[in-house]
């Protein structure tokens, strides 16, 4: 393509003497090519930020977000209130127990998966895979709990006839608070290991043959070469998706577990974000709590960043790989 | 350094675009525009001139845009007010509503719909002057108009139905009572609905069924006319669930009773102990608030209900089913004896529907006082607001009088008379829907384009007296059934109570988190899942501890205190 | 490249096709379930009878969802949105992550702390609302295609590519030969780039492709829906409560749903695909 260096031209470059314009010296390019990202976030992203004031108000919608008063507690009843709630343990542990168990296995199981597709040399049958895992991921909320019901249920779920085939009852399956976290993470999988696999797969086709080459000549298998050639390719970008999912700890999402909660599994479904919707969408009567609801997602974003600065600090010095 | 300034720089400037845009001009209103008695020949004309009013109201995605409905398009031709309408879809209401005020451009004339009684409470304790009050002698509008009470001055028709109280009982529900907050003023229209069918929900049972059972095996079950109480459904549900009630050759098909996630058979159940909530109650004499769940009627219904899960005879699938259609899975095979719908043909289908009929309510040997059944309210104060900022504070009330007569009451049902729908015969007495050849829709899917009632259920006054005599059978079916439960409703939230603005916070808060505890806690002691047991004694005490770590105590305050001071009130 | 294949090898080989072939099946069936949904009769697909072959077939579903008149405006307004919003995107993202991969751009500590704090702490919907109204972006095109553009994920994403990928050397080399940082970046970064562009053009488009949020919150006028607003008011207006006669309609057209709004994605898909592989032969340094 447009570059075609040599060793021996690199090193007769670096001894003519440099041509570089002072405004490249220092960067000024490099700078006007992140303004408009820069400016995008500032108003898209800072500006709103503004509104987690009212965490600290008790807000009403006709005096605005700097209108509205103060609250109690120096402005941290709110904080309180939340803490000090009769369920706020459990809904931290269901949340955490969640996201936990989701960080790990929608981590690990991209990059498997695409390490061994990877190795699979029929292109066709490569590709033909790669759509078929990838189209889960259109599937929608919805409508995948709705087919969870649907295989779970009672009398006549697929999944029931087969897993009864196994000696194992799952009817109703989806009732039992014990296997709500199992059936979370394996639905979720599903539907995102294709998608998730696919910046991976980018990464891979990009490793340099040169390296499978030299390894092939040092006599390493095919397992060998996974291990020491692929992995680490990729291991930068996995380590980074990692810190960026530990830093959503507490961010697990609404509407799934909101669709498979059932009063039977409450125990186990109820997290801060299905809380967080009934504080804001009280069913009757009541005032919707915008202010506790901000304050229990300030909340959450504090502990996700305390969370996300030290996986940072550790992967910094560990691996020297970090997101800043 | 000097990188770093054109970056301040940068943030400085997009800052101040954020913030300087959107300051809008104010419309120059002409109070002789006015026509506070209509034309001679047209008495709905509100102004000489045509003049704009905006309007903000929920939307349902699926429905066609507000603009384009028969109904508002009708109200402005007749009344020569242009409409301009902003119309959130409902998901996207509560924070839209909430950004509207930012801005004296954006704020509408008229809130149509939704206007939360919390809301307007917290307004008027703050004296935040943001809505209009409806019965203020003195009121002098924003821009100096002497405006005055405006029901007296500009809403005859919902004047004189409020002060018959839209011809329901007044002991029961109070109109002028619901509308007015703690410092004797209105400021929002009520919603009215008094079509027998939307004001509770219906429990069915198989008639069928219960006839080949007498037939084929002698027994002598109650039809749905005589059940009148629990024992008596108890032991058809039996034998539902013991011979082959379908008569299809397999005794084990048949489902006795089942239920959308709980909550509507838990409704039904409970009331034959006296009860219709399952959580805070008011007593039939308004002597106090009860927190259904520590009664000891609460405690004999979760004995039943227990009993009806051992035995098999409640669906097995109850806890799963969260959808109509999953109900339907079964009525469409005709395997369920008894279940809670809105319509059976919704469970069932067409085809099983005649078999099903409506019974109830029930009383038990532990509750035989009058029966009692969950009512949803007549009267809810959420119907129409008109913020102060407006000018045409005037028009919009006279407008509003007119979708409280009676043509606003068709318009927002059915549409225009003699386009839509007309009279079967001189004394009206009743009238026919026209759905035109052409439609391939549904019937609903034509009124949509009609009014926004359609999937919202809104609208000013929903009257039994137009509604009511629609030429159709399976409405009226509904509404016959329906109509067997209103002499018994209970409301057990009266709208006439209000709570102050930082008890609705509490109950918010607080019901956020003891609801769900309940709803698992119930579910488990019908189940016995984890040792729960309501028979046991020590198992029980836990559960009523439980929910008192809840806040079930202080829910219960906030309560008993706003009844206190209703009372007060009352007496005053 | 020639590598010999050895006994091993094939073993190898064999054994990672069959496990490809049993996922693969695996994930296969529950879409067969759902195609098979979509062209059965509303009634089998409540009752829960449509395993992987429709039963009762019918095309009343498709029919139903292309006789709208508005699905047709939906498909036009998301392709336009995509579009659009595809070539900000990548573009912005690019232009921003290039800097940041270099470690020698004197800002990176600063604007990568910029970036990243985003993406844990948000403002809420409000203060959001009243942003693009006082933008006066409501009900435009840009509130549709706006919020959520950017996405500092994607551009940590280009970044470590761009970093573990594309030899240091090699920009150093041309910075010395007097290549200015743009030269530097359209001649030697771009085109190294080709496989992460691919992903992100194709994160991009499935993002604005199946976008409903934004026009939900921030467009009332339904001429600018894009499909999968218009696919769900469809949805909704079947599943009415009192008027719900079709409440099986709207069951099934769940399913004809998800076969319709993800189709052209899947179409589009295995055209992406060639270019992660390609990314092999057109990057690399040959030594």
């Amino acid at each position: 393509m447009e570059v075609k260096l040599t060793r021996e031209e690199i090193a007769h470059l670096s001894t003519t003497p440099s041509k570089r314009k002072w405004y490249s010296k220092i960067g000024l390019a490099l700078f006007v090519m992140t303004i408009p990202t820069v400016l995008y976030i500032f108003i898209f992203h800072y500006l709103p930020l503004g509104g987690l004031v009212i965490a600290f108000k008790d807000y009403t919608a006709f005096k605005g977000i700097f209108g509205s008063p103060w609250t109690s507690m120096g402005g941290f009843k709110h904080f309180y209130t939340f803490i000090t709630s009769p369920n706020f343990w459990t809904i931290i542990k269901n949340t955490l127990v969640l996201s936990i168990a989701s960080i790990v296995f929608n981590s690990l199981c991209p990059i498997i998966f695409a390490l061994l597709l990877n190795e699979v040399k029929a292109k066709k049958y490569k590709r033909l895979v790669q759509t078929i895992m990838y189209a889960p991921y259109f599937i929608s909320v919805t409508v995948l709990v709705g087919m969870l019901f649907t295989f779970f249920n009672g009398d006549s779920g697929i999944f029931v006839r087969i897993f009864d085939f196994f000696g194992f009852d799952a009817r109703n399956l989806m009732e039992n608070p014990d296997y709500f976290c199992m059936i979370y993470v394996v639905s979720g999988l599903w539907q995102g290991l294709g998608w998730w696999s696919i910046v991976y797969m980018g990464t891979l086709a990009n490793v340099d043959p040169n390296l499978h080459d030299a390894a092939i000549i040092d006599g390493a298998g095919r397992w060998r070469r996974i291990l020491y050639v692929n992995l680490p390719a990729i291991i930068p970008l996995a380590i980074i998706m990692f810190i960026m999912s530990i830093g959503n700890i507490l961010s697990v999402g609404f509407e799934k577990v909101y669709l498979m909660q059932l009063a039977t599994n409450l125990s186990s479904s109820e997290i801060i974000a299905t809380y967080v919707y009934r504080v804001s969408f009280p069913q009757f009567g009541g005032i919707p709590q915008f202010s506790y609801a901000t304050a229990i997602g300030l909340f959450n974003s504090l502990v996700n960043i305390i969370i996300l600065c030290g996986a940072n600090f550790v992967s910094k010095k560990v691996s020297d790989n970090s997101l800043w | 350094m000097r990188k770093k300034f054109n970056f301040a720089q940068v943030l400085v400037m997009s800052l101040l675009c954020g913030v300087m845009v959107g300051c809008g001009g104010k419309s120059n209103y002409d109070p002789d525009n006015f026509l506070q008695n209509g034309l001679e020949d047209n008495p709905y004309r509100i102004v000489k001139e045509p003049v704009t009013i905006k309007i903000f109201a929920p939307h349902s995605s699926g429905n066609p845009e507000y603009s384009e409905l028969v109904m508002f398009n009708y109200l402005s031709e007749i009344t020569g007010l242009q409409f301009d309408f902003t119309t959130p879809d409902t998901s996207a209401y509560t924070n839209q509503r909430a950004g509207v005020w930012r801005n004296d451009s954006d704020i509408p004339d008229l809130f149509l719909f939704n206007n939360a009684i919390s809301e307007q409470v917290q307004y008027m304790e703050n004296a935040y002057d943001a809505y209009v009050p409806f019965n203020d002698d003195n009121y002098v509008g924003q821009n100096g108009l002497q405006v005055g009470n405006i029901i007296n001055n500009y809403m005859p028709v919902y004047k004189e139905k409020l002060e018959n109280n839209f011809g329901l009982d007044v002991n029961k529900e109070n109109a002028k009572k619901v509308a007015t907050l703690s410092d004797g003023k209105m400021y929002c229209t009520l919603s009215v609905k008094d079509v027998a069918r939307d004001l509770t929900y219906k429990m069915f049972i198989n008639d069928e069924w219960i006839k080949n059972l007498n037939e084929g095996y002698g027994l002598k079950l109650p039809l749905s006319s005589e059940i009148k109480t629990l024992e008596e459904y108890y032991t058809i549900l039996k034998a539902f669930k013991e011979y082959d009630a379908n008569n299809n050759g397999d005794p084990d098909d048949e489902i006795p009773v089942s239920s959308k996630s709980l909550e509507y058979l838990r409704n039904f159940i409970l009331e034959a102990y006296g009860y219709v909530s399952y959580g805070i109650e008011i007593e039939s004499d308004y002597s106090s608030y009860t927190y259904v769940p520590f009664t000891e009627a609460y405690r004999n219904y979760l004995k039943f209900m227990n009993k009806l899960w051992k035995e098999g005879i409640m669906d097995k699938n109850t806890f799963s089913i969260t959808t109509d259609s999953q109900m339907a899975q079964y009525g469409n095979k005709n395997r369920l004896g008894s279940f809670v719908s809105a319509a059976a043909y919704l469970t069932v289908g067409y085809q099983n529907e005649a078999s099903y009929h409506t019974f109830g309510p029930l009383t038990s040997s532990y509750y035989q006082g009058t029966p009692v059944h969950l009512g949803l309210g007549s009267f809810i104060p959420d119907g129409a607001c008109i913020p102060t900022k407006s000018p045409y504070v005037r028009e919009v009330a006279r407008l509003l009088d007119i979708m409280y007569s009676d043509l606003g009451a068709q318009l927002v049902s059915y549409g225009v008379e003699n386009q839509n729908w007309t009279w079967d015969d001189e004394s009206h007495t009743s009238w026919t829907f026209h759905v035109p050849e052409d439609w391939t829709g549904n019937q609903e899917q034509y009124r949509a384009k009609i009014t926004p009632n359609v999937n919202s259920g809104s609208a000013l006054f929903w009257s039994n007296d137009f509604v009511g005599k629609m030429n159709d059978d399976i409405l009226n079916n509904l509404n016959e059934m329906s109509e067997s439960y209103l002499p018994y409703l209970k409301v057990p939230e009266p709208a006439e109570i209000k709570m102050n603005s930082s008890e609705y916070a509490t109950i918010t808060t607080i019901k956020a988190a003891l609801d769900p505890q309940f709803e698992y806690l119930e579910a488990s002691y019908i189940r016995n899942a984890d040792g729960c047991d309501p028979y046991d004694d020590n198992s029980y005490n836990s559960f009523v501890s439980k929910l008192k770590g809840y806040g079930a105590d202080e829910l219960l305050k906030c309560y008993n205190d706003a009844l206190t001071r209703y009372k007060q009130q009352e007496n005053l | 490249m020639n590598r010999k294949s050895t006994g091993s090898d094939r073993v190898f080989d064999i054994f990672i096709i069959v496990i490809m072939g049993i996922i693969a099946l695996g994930f296969l069936l529950p879409l067969i379930n759902v195609l098979a949904s979509s062209f059965s009769s509303a009634d089998a697909v409540v009752a829960g009878d449509v395993g992987l072959f429709p039963v009762d077939f019918t095309l009343e579903g498709y029919k139903m969802i292309f006789k709208e008149s508005k699905i047709w405006s939906g498909f036009k307004n998301s392709l336009l949105y995509t579009v659009i919003g595809t070539l900000i995107q990548v573009t912005c993202q690019m232009l921003c992550a290039y800097p940041l991969s270099r470690r020698d751009f004197k800002g990176r500590k600063f604007v990568n702390l910029f970036l990243v704090l985003t993406m844990f702490i948000s403002g809420g919907m409000i203060p959001t609302y009243i942003l693009i109204t006082s933008l006066k972006l409501y009900n435009t095109i840009w509130a549709i295609i706006l919020p959520g553009c950017i996405s500092v994920f994607n551009i940590i994403v280009i970044r470590t590519y761009m970093q573990s990928s594309i030899p240091m050397e090699l920009q150093e080399a041309a910075m010395i030969d007097g290549c200015g940082d743009v030269k530097i970046f359209t001649r030697i970064v771009l085109p190294l780039c080709r496989p992460i562009i691919a992903v992100m053009i194709l994160y991009a488009v499935v993002g604005y492709w199946n976008s409903y949020f934004n026009a939900l919150m921030f467009v009332q006028d339904t001429s600018l829906y894009p499909l999968q607003n218009v696919l769900n008011s469809i949805l909704v207006s079947n599943e009415s409560s009192l008027g719900g006669y079709d409440v099986n309609l709207s069951e099934q057209l769940k399913y004809v749903t998800i076969v319709v709004s993800s189709l052209p994605l899947l179409v589009i898909y295995p055209f992406f695909q060639k270019y992660f592989e390609k990314g092999v032969t057109i990057g690399g340094v040959k030594g």
